[in-house]
């Protein structure tokens, strides 16, 4: 049954609160440095310098034990951190999925060697990762899925063969977290699946590019033809990768990089509007902002639920769900509030924003599992499939 | 402390299963007290529950008190509980004794104006008060007047002479109380300008508001998974229809994101301040609502239209509920002039320590 998003007063912690200011310092002073700029794309920017910037910091990998290059903080102090910087626009591209999800995985799956091999550099902001999952007939019906690896007993690896569809920064990562099938056709279709990790750079990979409506090279085409991995790339157990993969989606779903993608938008807009609101306007902004506050509270309480241990898969599908929708809804916001805002309000660095959120949040319901796919999720937690 | 607060939310549920049966369901709807119901929970503590142990009561906090809310919530209970809770909250603020027999709370509104002239030795009450809940039952309603521009807490003994009835949608009583030169025991009202604000009392009106209909949504979702798993429609469950899995999906969803911003305001509520956070959960909890009535009503199809189901009891009091102690729209204007008052730059630090360094 659901459970709640309930916290016993985490976010109080002093080295929370005290953590949440010195990012916020070190957001100020970047300002002023020029260390970044808010623009368009605001945290979907690529930038490998900010991200090693943050690994020196000591906020990347934060939650790896010391001894892999991590700080051994919780995953409540991980949240603080990428939620303060999501929300003033930083560049986290480059390091954000090799940290958010592939090092726990890692963590609770990986050998010694994968540990010792990939999570030092992780944390250092050093080692950019793309996921392997949707393949061109294997999208929301992922156990589908045909890329296949196939035993190469004498060579101590395995050969995969297939392609994998809709690859953000696959041109850029150094790694794929991939999904390959090792089973026969008899074994059940969630069954014999296997997580690897991939070199991007071995020998038969071919990636192509994907330019998206908003007229960037983030998607990849990627393809296999007879790539070798070694068997010390298999993560967790040959055949489990479906189990596996459970944890990670609630890594990849429960966080507020679903809903902060667009904030600069609402505190620029209030600006905008200026400290005398019409009764219009204060509602539509007051509900919006009681909308965030629910789904700060959300997914700090599901980082207190990651932080005991749990997997909060289907609490997770809902606050992506909930938080996509709001992302979505932050320029139909502006839009209703033009009218408010004096004539030249609008000036040409807002409305490049304005339209980058237009564009992407349309797509921010599809990526990491379609409305349709989170809410069966959903449904069947309610015993209802 | 945990179990404390499960303990006696648990004991107020198992209370309102046993008592509140069909026949006294058709009691309510003839327009009859649910009197047996209220001697229980009298007998059981649960009508003093807050008031503190320095004022002779058992004294529960705030998250036990919205614990039993949500109880109530949950079984539809046709009682004045949350409201006899913030009639003590108002008395206990103000530094009056608490209040003996049925003793109700006249929430500020629009319309509802209480003048209080204290002169010559005398303590004279004139004006109107809307919706009191129960007020055709109260021997007592506690309330705001005004004196000279200055709030002042109230204790209003009945019999009243002028109780107009009318309900909400639920068909919980919400009466009109007019008050022509009533006179007031100098011990039943307070010092000028101490005790709750009227938005405060308000703001604490609309918490337990909150509390209950996360309680009434819940039993509205559990109704709906039941029966969409029973009823069948083109030889199956209307569960295996996915139209139908997605709506109630999204309801769910509701469900556990008010759950989240209420656990929110009652923790906020609990340290003394809150009015950001409860402003949040009402202004949020009206698309819950809308969504859950819309939801649970839907996949019901006719029967949940009738009386007999009991589906109504739920979906009315959350769409009542919704709308009582500020609406949706009301808060988020609140907020609104809040945030814009507080700028841009002030949102997001703002936001994540609860509004808590600004002035409300």
């Amino acid at each position: 049954m659901l459970r709640g998003f309930h916290l016993n007063g985490e976010q109080l912690d002093p080295s929370i609160v005290a953590l949440r200011q010195e990012v916020r310092d070190f957001i100020a002073a970047e300002r002023a440095s020029g260390g970044f700029k808010v623009g368009p794309g605001l945290w979907l920017r690529f930038d490998p310098n900010f991200s090693e910037k943050l690994g020196r910091r000591g906020w990347v990998g934060m939650t790896f034990p010391k001894q892999y290059g991590g700080h051994g903080l919780s995953a409540l102090h991980r949240y603080v951190v990428t939620e303060e910087l999501l929300a003033s626009g930083a560049p986290l591209r480059a390091h954000w999925i090799a940290d958010r999800q592939v090092g726990p995985n890692l963590l609770k799956f990986g050998s010694e060697f994968q540990k010792k091999e990939l999570l030092p550099r992780i944390a250092a902001g050093q080692c950019y990762f793309c996921v392997g999952l949707s393949e061109p007939n294997a999208g929301s019906d992922l156990a589908s899925m045909r890329t296949r690896a196939v035993r190469a007993e004498k060579d101590n690896g395995w050969v995969i063969n297939g392609r994998k569809i809709w690859t953000s920064i696959g041109h850029r990562a150094h790694y794929m977290n991939l999904l390959a099938r090792t089973g026969s056709d008899a074994d059940d279709r969630r069954g014999g699946v296997t997580q690897f990790i991939l070199d991007m750079k071995s020998p038969g990979v071919t990636i192509r590019p994907i330019i998206n409506m908003l007229g960037e090279h983030d998607f990849n085409e990627v393809e296999f033809q007879d790539v070798f991995i070694p068997d010390e790339w298999v993560v967790g157990t040959v055949g489990n990768a479906w189990n596996q993969l459970s944890t990670e989606l609630a890594y990849e779903r429960s966080g507020s990089d679903r809903w902060l993608g667009s904030f600069g938008l609402m505190a620029g807009a209030i600006d905008r509007v200026g400290k005398s609101p019409s009764q219009a306007a204060a509602r539509l902004i007051g509900a919006k902002v009681a909308e965030l506050y629910t789904l700060h509270r959300m997914s700090f309480g599901l980082g207190a639920m990651l932080e005991r241990g749990e997997t909060p898969v289907v609490e997770a599908s809902i606050a992506k769900d909930l938080g996509t929708h709001f992302e979505k809804s932050m320029p139909d916001l502006i839009e209703a509030l033009v009218d408010e805002m004096a004539p030249d309000a609008m000036d040409e660095g807002f409305a490049d924003i304005l339209r980058y959120a237009r564009r992407n949040s349309t797509t921010m319901t599809v990526k990491g599992g379609a409305r349709e796919i989170l809410r069966g999720i959903i449904a069947r937690d309610l015993g209802l499939r | 402390m945990m179990t404390d607060k499960n303990m006696i939310a648990d004991a107020a549920e198992k209370l309102f299963k046993d008592f509140l049966t069909t026949e006294l369901r058709n009691k309510v709807y003839a327009g009859e007290w649910p009197a047996t119901v209220w001697d229980k929970l009298q007998e059981t503590g649960l009508v003093e529950a807050a008031v503190s142990e320095a004022r002779g009561g058992t004294g529960l906090d705030i998250s036990e008190c919205c614990a039993i809310a949500k109880a109530c919530g949950k079984y539809a209970a046709p009682v004045p509980l949350v409201e006899a809770y913030l009639a003590e909250k108002a008395l206990a603020a103000a530094g009056l004794p608490p209040a003996s027999g049925l003793t109700g709370i006249a929430l500020p509104m629009r319309g509802s104006h209480l003048k209080l002239n204290r002169s010559g030795g005398k303590a004279l009450l004139t004006g109107s008060l809307k919706q009191v809940p129960w007020g055709r039952n109260l021997s007592a309603v506690v309330a705001i007047a005004d004196e000279d521009g200055h709030p002042v807490t109230v204790l209003v003994q009945g019999p009243f002479k002028e109780v107009v009835h009318s309900e909400n949608a639920a068909g919980e009583p919400r009466d009109t109380i007019t008050l022509s030169g009533h006179e007031l025991p100098a011990t039943q009202a307070g010092a000028k300008g101490i005790g709750l604000k009227p938005h405060e009392l308000r703001a604490a009106g609309a918490l337990y508001r909150c509390a209950q209909m996360t309680g009434a949504m819940q039993t509205a979702l559990d109704m709906a998974t039941t029966y969409v798993k029973q009823r069948e429609q083109f030889g199956r469950p209307i569960a295996k229809f996915q139209a139908v899995q997605q709506q109630i999906a999204q309801m769910a969803s509701e469900i556990v994101a008010s759950d989240g911003v209420v656990s929110a305001a009652i923790e906020a509520a609990g340290s003394g301040l809150g009015l950001f956070q409860i402003a949040a959960a009402k202004s949020r909890l009206g698309k819950a609502a809308d969504m859950t009535v819309d939801v649970a009503h839907q996949v019901h199809g006719a029967i949940g239209t009738t009386r007999d189901y009991p589906l109504h009891l739920y979906t009315m009091r959350v769409a009542s509920w919704r709308d009582e102690c500020g609406s949706p729209n009301e808060w988020s204007e609140w907020i609104g002039r809040l945030v814009c008052r507080t700028g841009g730059d002030a949102l997001w630090p703002e936001l994540t320590s609860g509004f808590t360094r600004v002035s409300q």
